[in-house]
């Protein structure tokens, strides 16, 4: 596990709608261990949006955004504010 | 309906020249499963891997009207890993096949297996129909799901029309970036169904460019350092960089070390080549690592087999980290100079930024050949009597420098690794990252398949190899060019070797029985011998070089054998085990 900070980073994520994708993105996060503090998601047919708090320093962050990232139905992975 | 749309998107792919090769093939109106078997050869495949069922007769019985040529495996197992082995030899995505349910939960090993070590493949499983799924019916798993964590992208594909551009896309994306599995299910009714339409997808833009500050300041930290390491990975291969390698080690007259997938990037006969690091690598290369300033790490990730403790590793040095996957870097090691790009791109960029460079490190090279005498002489005065030493020797000189060893994993893995001189280019094949026994005999059929007439041997102990011996059906069928040596230790070796470390000898279940090999292969059909200990390994190898095709020989060997040294899980190199007197 990644060394914790007690606060959290807030990232965004844009995927292809349906639960293919949002199931793919979850999985990610499960895989790779992302120390996800908390989860939003608003599932549409054509787009989902989720909005993740990961507790972790800021490096790490940015690591696993990319990863993300590279996910083939991600669209888009921001820092809200960035 | 005249398929024009199809032929017009043809134009923008590279490998027309396959397609004018099959000049008979007219698009017609056609069904789902004619689609798959079209975007297949415009893929330019050639050979496919597969096992049939239910849920996939449409697209078999598709397949006898196209110039595609499939291999009946015995297991959907084995499938995975030929294509796997096709691949990693040829730089071309391996393709394999199977049907629903306990089809596809076959294959996962191999998607695993090819995803650990980011091999490029599409697998098509079929699955059952629209109206059937979800509705617990004969023969259906969520393959999707089931494959989430060992495939690169996934596709269910419902809609005829997609089945085409899908398929292409499949591949684009097994191939982009960081070579990966990806699978396509596709329900039986969606393979009978007639389509309308095609047309083909792009992917999202692959891999930023790369950032040119970051080359140039691995090119300072590279003339600046005075004790630096390369180190290398199957990315450089993947790359096609064995070239660019080469060149910036002899520019910066830098040593070069190697993972164990990155082993055949650079010739072992290189005078900068110095070997491979990690928990079964040699003592004086981790002791290197351990005292380099500056380690050029490129096309690798750090796996925990190569560092131990990863925060006693290489602790003098600066990292110059070269990956094309963006999330590996920092992921373990945090490099001074991360740079996500291409290996062969990367360090040419390099290779630009150095036009003057004094060598700075002949002093270092000095100490690491010194450091190396001992090991050396070690290894000479083992060589004459030490069964896997002899082995690889014999089956080096015997098979000469065209042979591709493709090794299983355990101890033999190590040993091969160790012994073998790889001077070939790509001729070390082995499952590094998952470690998955039973690997290199399918494996090998997708390697003998890509290259008939040039020596395949597979190295397998006598655990592995019965974990997917049933192929040696596929061998005989096939006429495949193999030649494997079984390294039978009557053990699970590598565990037992673990067990009498830190287990205080308590073989519990790695004491290993299997069959008499040459009987065993007498009933395929095939050519077997069993050589014992104090036998003529090299007149053996020789046999079974001469023997036309698949000829195995059982060589027992020394039971107890260790490999050293060894650096126990998760430490480091000052808790290293060497071999004792
Ligand atoms: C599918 C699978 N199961 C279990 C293991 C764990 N494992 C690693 S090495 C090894 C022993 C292999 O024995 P053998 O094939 O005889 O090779 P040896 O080590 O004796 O050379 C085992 C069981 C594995 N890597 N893969
Ligand atoms: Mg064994």
């Amino acid at each position: 596990m990644p060394e914790t900070t007690g606060t959290a980073i807030a990232i965004e994520a844009k995927m292809a709608g349906g639960i293919y994708a949002l199931n793919r993105f979850l999985m990610t996060l499960q895989n790779k261990r992302m120390p996800v503090k908390n989860l939003e998601v608003n599932m549409g047919e054509e787009e989902t949006k989720a909005t993740i708090r990961l507790d972790c320093p800021h490096e790490t962050a940015r690591r696993y955004m990319s990863l993300l990232e590279l996910l083939e139905d991600v669209h888009e992975v921001w820092e809200p504010g960035n | 309906m005249e398929n024009t749309a199809h032929k017009a998107d043809f134009d923008s792919f590279d490998n027309f020249d396959n397609f004018d090769n099959h000049p008979a093939i007219e698009y017609k109106p056609r069904i789902g499963s004619e689609a798959m078997c079209e975007a297949l050869l415009d893929e330019g495949i050639e050979h496919l891997f597969g096992y049939p069922g239910g849920a996939i007769m449409p697209f078999y019985d598709a397949l006898p009207d196209y110039p595609l040529k499939h291999v009946l495996t015995r297991h959907e197992q084995a499938a995975a890993h030929a294509a796997d082995g096709y691949a990693r030899a040829t730089g071309e995505v391996g393709v394999c096949i199977a049907t629903s349910g306990p089809g596809a939960t076959n294959l996962v090993t191999g998607l695993a297996t090819a995803m650990m070590d980011s091999v490029p493949m599409v697998a098509i499983t079929g699955q059952v129909g629209r109206p059937a799924m979800g509705m617990d019916s004969f023969q259906e798993t969520n393959v999707m799901g089931m494959a989430l964590p060992f495939t690169k992208h996934s596709f269910l594909v419902e809609d005829p029309d997609e089945l085409y551009p899908t398929i292409r896309r499949a591949f684009e994306i097994a191939r982009s970036g960081r070579p990966g599995p990806v699978l396509v299910d596709v329900p039986k009714d969606v393979q009978f169904a007639a389509c309308n339409d095609n047309g083909y997808r792009r992917l999202k833009e692959a891999v930023p460019p790369i950032a040119s500050p970051g080359l140039e300041a691995a090119a300072l930290l590279l003339k600046k350092a005075k004790k630096p390491i390369i180190l290398a990975g199957h990315g450089v291969t993947l790359a096609g960089a064995e070239l660019e390698l080469v060149r910036l080690a002899e520019k910066t007259g830098t040593p070069v070390v190697t993972t164990l997938l990155g082993l055949s990037a650079i010739s072992n006969d290189h005078p900068l080549y110095i070997g491979w690091p990690g928990m079964h690598g040699q003592a004086s290369v981790n002791r290197a690592i351990d005292k380099c300033d500056l380690l050029f790490a490129v096309g690798m990730r750090f796996d925990d087999r190569i560092t131990g403790n990863a925060s006693k590793f290489a602790p003098n040095a600066k990292v110059i980290h070269i990956d094309i996957d963006p999330s590996e870097l920092g992921k373990v090691v945090k490099p001074t100079v991360g740079i996500t790009a291409d290996a062969k791109a990367a360090m040419r960029g390099i290779l630009g930024h150095l036009d003057s460079v004094e060598d700075n490190c002949a002093s270092w090279r000095e100490e690491i050949k010194k450091s190396q005498e001992s090991e050396k002489m070690h290894e000479e005065t083992a060589r004459p009597e030490y069964g896997p030493i002899r082995i690889m020797d014999a089956i080096k000189e015997i098979a000469g420098d065209e042979v591709r060893l493709v090794t299983d994993v355990g101890q033999h893995q190590m040993w091969s690794a160790q012994f073998f001189k790889f001077t070939k280019k790509n001729s070390h094949i082995t499952s590094g990252g998952l470690g998955t026994m039973g690997f290199a005999l399918p494996a090998a059929m997708g390697v003998a398949l890509a290259y008939p007439d040039e020596p395949v041997w597979v190295v397998a102990g006598d655990g592995g190899i019965q974990m997917n011996i049933q192929e040696l059906a596929t061998i005989r069928d096939m006429g495949l060019n193999i030649k494997v040596a079984i390294l039978n230790n009557g053990y699970l070796g590598m565990v037992r070797q673990w067990q009498q470390f830190f287990h205080n000898r308590r073989y519990s279940s790695t004491p290993m029985t299997g069959p008499d090999y040459e009987i065993f292969a007498a009933a395929y059909g095939l050519a077997g011998k069993t050589i014992h200990p104090g036998g003529d390994i090299e007149e053996a190898v020789k046999w079974a070089n001469e023997t036309e095709g698949f000829a195995i020989v059982d060589f027992h060997i020394d039971s107890e054998a260790n490999v050293y040294p060894m650096i126990p899980s998760g430490m480091s190199v000052s808790e290293m085990i060497e071999e004792h007197a």
